[in-house]
């Protein structure tokens, strides 16, 4: 099994590779950066896009922002996401950025966002003349990013766009558990990612759910469990992770569900590194291969994976979804606020901007 | 060590993977909740999620009909059918196929971009999986493999209707392996088109079709399998309708109730309260050409004017009942060697509910009555009868005529001759609901356990089966438990109390994270627990067994259903989102049109495992109606702080 990203670039700010080096490399002589961001209440949401201006000086950089409506009436939800506002209309002043907004669709279904976005991004024309593209996750849901990514790398494998393409996250598990779902939606396949899951056509075959578990997601790991009802499952947890004991905390929290509904097995968990999701990209390309090859003479094997931990590993579990067409499913939020009493300017510290480069010059 | 299950917490995965768990743990009582026509006739059934839909019809697919007649050990769910005509002398009659409606087609409206296409796509997409899952079904009576054996299977049309040609080529032919092929292209190709994240240009696509052909190509064909015609008759049942979107929900309605067609097809949903247009009512005429169920009024013994009553108050009670002993059986049998059933061992001594502090609490009952009519002669007979009384039913009749004093004294005129009245008065005056609001108010007073004991537990399900199998998966948790420390499986009244305490408290919580606009569900269902509390604080207990709901005028429901009156009413159009949430997630459960006094009005109950932790009585029939603009109010206040509602919450929840 060869692995598209067994060889990865990535940069971080708590390591030696730093993240500017990667910008710099990746900048483009002539030609336009699109930068991709979401525009809500998420305190990250402007924390790359202010260092990466800096650092591109005079050249022209086109913002993308998805704009992600909320309706809570959380005081400090709505302080934030004004916060937001005033910082991105501060930005989109600047003469090297052509700010563009992109508004949230009104959507019957709201797995369809997502894709209805990441179709908009290739045919809008945003697009044109573009050769380096940046997805800035941090604040956005993992129901816009996985298509969206997914759409840019599918593009580039078709050769209709020539460009490198990164993602930037501001890697702050804290602020990840903080920031709650407020209202679940129904269970869905996210937007680009059925690849092939409940055809009434095909033949049954062994079904496999590897939920990447994080903290405060019982309700929706209870509704895709008996959505799936998958006949293994392969719990991802966090390990190793800033936390120490944080693999250990999620086990307890979801002790009934695993132990009890699923009877996961004790060798059936993986554990993914927090702070590098090449690492849970790799395993999850493994299960999926695994199963593959050792069910393939009773039948067909599919591993179904779906996310509910911090962004870095959400980003893992989709390069291995991409790559190995792997079913992704989701409970899609109805909202999200921030939990009561956080302290957004502690949490803010821990920030620690993490560039991962898919596509491009590394890898030609 | 012995690793126990727990038989209840397996339901998600295990009981829908294995068809014979689920055959020996469902309750053929729930049968009955189905009306007498079931198969000539478009059958809709509605509930909120968890009442059992899903369970009750693929208790009727092929692959259960045939499991059920093959063994043994399933007479009871084997006459029950028989019953209805689900199974005949030689088994299956119905090539039952149950078909989800979650998948794919409310996505549909968003990425196509012309509503016709749209629909025409959800009418392609929706025929090759029925017809498909008719060869499935039929391959499987057959004992043939699918898709393996699909060359076996063929459609033989018995008259030459108008259009049902053209309808069997749409669908691919005759030949059962040209369908299966048919179906397979055209479903991979329209969903790898549908989550392409690459833009897709519909008008070159030819996916579509106007109408839905499937169900006339079954109406009017036979099935074949190797030349033989099949005897059994096929069932569509499709599923979780609300999924769709309404557009296409109308549009499948309209052809479900097709009476031309001689198939029988069932439809569920959820229960949704505030629908502003009733699709069923420009369908005919209910009964005749079409048959509705509401799961959740059919249990509770509300059926519309002049339909046979199926379910009796308490009958669904039983039904829960027997699911869970059955559930229970052999986990406890296995494990503990315990030949008693579930519900047996939660049976509760009433003077257990007492904790043990029978003469502190009968001295102050006794005190708070002497206090009160220790004086008047007129009560004498009364007190002296309870005076003979011990336990828990001396404290339970010392509340109750507390009760009754306090209404006798409230009479807004007095006799001339005051008359010593009459222990037989005190019967008179008792009722089953006046007992259980005594009950109630004795245990929040004393602090004494009283969500306990095999009446208690199959109403916190609140009609609903997913939430009494939770609530019964908690207890047995305990029960495993005491197993563990080698000792008998019997739960305390102690115990049970705290256990649903803490399930509903959990069931509490979890609202605000698990059902889109739960902040101001939440707020809706404190105005109403605030209303019960008020109520139900007072000496008379003037609406036995307590306040647990309200009601609003069906006109003022109207009102609410028009955006326009929603706008000039300061609230509304939280209260409108907000009820809609809380019925569809059962948090609040809603009788239409209930007369009282004349006015017909939209009842609201609490979901009876909320009542626990607000100290609630679980009767219903209790409830204050308030208007719309009150209600209205209930929803542009502050939300109660944070501390007031702890202090509702008089329970220890620690286990």
């Amino acid at each position: 099994m060869t692995l598209r990203w067994a060889d990865y670039v990535m940069g971080r700010d708590d390591t030696s590779q730093s993240v500017e080096e990667l910008w710099r490399a990746a900048l483009p002589n002539g030609g336009v950066t699109l930068f991709v961001l979401g525009a809500g209440f998420d305190p990250r949401a402007v924390v790359a896009l202010v260092r990466f201006l800096d650092l591109a000086g005079p050249q022209l950089v086109r913002v993308l922002s998805i704009a992600l409506a909320t309706t809570t009436a959380d005081r400090l939800t709505v302080q934030l996401a004004q916060a937001n506002r005033g910082a991105m209309e501060a930005i989109s002043t600047k003469p090297n950025v052509d700010w563009r907004t992109l508004p949230y669709p009104d959507v019957a279904e709201a797995s369809s966002a997502g894709l209805l976005l990441a179709r908009s991004v290739l045919s809008d024309g945003h697009l044109n003349d573009v050769r380096y593209v940046v997805v800035d996750v941090s604040a956005l849901p993992g129901g816009i990013y996985f298509p969206l990514i997914g759409a840019l790398l599918q593009y580039c494998d078709e050769g209709k766009l020539e460009a490198e393409i990164q993602v930037f996250a501001c890697d702050n598990p804290e602020l990840d558990e903080a920031i709650v779902v407020a209202g679940l939606g129904q269970p869905a396949t996210v937007g680009g990612f059925k690849h092939g899951l409940d055809l009434e056509t095909s033949r049954s075959g062994t079904r496999v759910w590897a939920p990447v578990l994080g903290s405060g997601h019982k309700e929706a790991l209870a509704i895709l469990s008996d959505r799936l009802r998958a006949d293994e499952t392969c719990p991802v947890l966090p390990f190793p992770a800033r936390r120490p004991r944080l693999a250990d905390d999620i086990l307890l929290e979801y002790r009934q569900l695993l132990f009890e509904t699923v009877f996961v097995e004790p060798r059936n968990f993986i554990y993914g590194d927090e702070t590098n999701p090449f690492d849970l990209y790799r395993q999850l390309s493994s299960l999926q291969e695994r199963y593959r090859t050792n069910l393939e003479p009773i039948g067909d094997s599919t591993v179904v994976v779906s996310t509910h931990a911090s962004k870095l590993l959400s980003v893992g579990a989709l390069l291995a979804a991409y790559e190995a067409h792997l079913p992704v499913v989701s409970v899609p939020a109805a909202d999200y606020a921030l939990a009561q009493d956080v302290d957004v300017p502690r949490l803010a510290e821990q920030n620690r901007l993490v560039c991962l480069w898919l596509h491009g010059a590394p890898y030609r | 060590m012995i690793s126990y299950q727990n038989p209840f917490r397996s339901r998600a995965s295990e009981q829908q993977r294995d068809q014979r768990a689920f055959l020996k743990t469902f309750g053929p009582g729930a049968i009955e909740l189905l009306p007498d026509s079931l198969w000539d006739r478009l059958l809709v059934l509605r509930s909120a999620p968890g009442a059992g839909k899903t369970s009750l019809m693929r208790i009727f697919t092929v692959e259960s009909l045939i499991a059920i007649t093959e063994r043994e050990d399933l007479d009871d769910l084997s006459d029950r059918l028989t019953e209805v005509g689900g199974l005949g002398d030689k088994g299956p009659s119905h090539l039952g196929v149950l078909l989800n409606l979650e998948r794919d087609y409310r996505a549909l409206v968003d990425v196509v971009s012309s509503g016709e296409t749209s629909l025409r796509l959800f009418f392609r997409l929706l025929d090759i999986r029925i017809i498909v899952s008719v060869m499935r079904a039929a391959l499987t009576f057959a004992g043939k493999r699918f898709p393996d054996d699909a060359g076996s299977f063929r459609l033989r049309l018995r008259e030459g209707r108008f259009g049902t040609e053209d309808a069997v080529h749409r669908l691919g032919g005759y030949e059962g392996q040209d369908i299966f092929e048919t179906s397979r292209n055209v479903e991979r190709s329209m969903l790898l088109a549908l989550d392409s994240l690459i833009p897709v240009d519909w008008a070159t696509h030819e996916y579509g079709h106007a109408d839905l052909y499937s169900l006339r190509v079954i109406s009017d064909a036979d099935v074949l399998i190797d030349g033989a015609p099949l005897t059994v008759k096929p069932l569509i049942m499709l599923d979780d309708g609300h999924r769709l979107h309404r557009t296409q929900r109308d549009e499948l309605l309209r052809r479900l109730a097709d009476r031309d067609l001689e198939v029988a097809r069932w439809y569920s949903e959820r229960y949704e309260a505030l629908t502003p247009k009733e699709i069923l009512s420009e369908l005919g005429q209910r009964g005749r050409d079409y048959e509705l169920v509401e799961l959740e009024n059919v249990a509770r013994g509300i059926t519309p004017n002049g339909e046979r009553q199926r379910f009796r108050p308490g009958r669904f009670e039983r039904v829960l009942v027997d699911i869970g002993n059955r559930r229970a059986a052999s986990s406890l049998k296995l494990y503990a060697d315990e030949f008693e059933d579930f519900f047996k061992l939660l049976v509760v001594d009433e003077n257990e509910l007492l904790s043990g502090r029978e003469d502190e609490i009968l001295y102050k009952l006794r005190a708070r009555l002497e206090e009160i009519a220790g004086h008047d002669g007129r009560y004498q007979v009364w007190l002296q009868a309870a005076r003979r009384l011990t336990g828990y039913a001396a404290a339970l009749r010392y509340r109750e005529l507390e009760i009754l004093i306090a209404r006798d004294l409230q009479r807004a005129q007095h006799e001339l001759i005051e008359f010593v009245l009459a222990d037989a008065e005190a019967d008179e005056r008792s009722s089953s609901a006046l007992r259980e609001a005594a009950g109630s108010r004795l245990a929040q007073e004393f602090d004494l356990p009283y969500y306990a004991g095999t009446e208690m537990i199959p109403k916190l399900g609140s009609q609903n089966i997913e939430q009494f199998l939770s609530l019964s998966g908690d207890i047995f948790a305990e029960m495993l438990a005491r197993i563990t420390l080698q000792r008998r499986p019997t739960i305390s009244p102690v115990r049970q109390d705290r256990i649903v305490k803490r399930a509903s408290d959990l069931l509490w919580r979890e609202i605000p994270r698990r059902i889109p606009h739960g902040t101001e569900v939440q707020q809706f269902a404190e105005a109403i627990v605030t209303m019960a509390r008020e109520e139900n604080a007072k000496p008379t207990m003037p609406y036995a067994p307590g306040v647990t709901g309200t009601a609003l005028l069906m006109s003022d429901r109207t009102r609410l259903m028009n955006p326009e009156i929603r706008r000039s009413v300061p609230g509304a159009d939280a209260l409108f989102i907000c009820l809609g949430e809380a019925v569809a997630h059962n948090i609040v459960s809603v009788e239409l049109d209930q007369s009282v006094k004349g006015r017909r009005y939209m009842v609201i109950y609490l979901n009876r495992l909320l009542c626990p932790r607000f100290g609630l009585p679980l009767g219903r029939g209790g409830y204050r109606e308030k208007r719309l603009e009150v209600m209205s109010k209930w929803m542009t206040g502050p939300p109660p702080p944070a501390a007031k509602v702890a202090d509702l919450m008089n329970v220890e929840l620690s286990l």
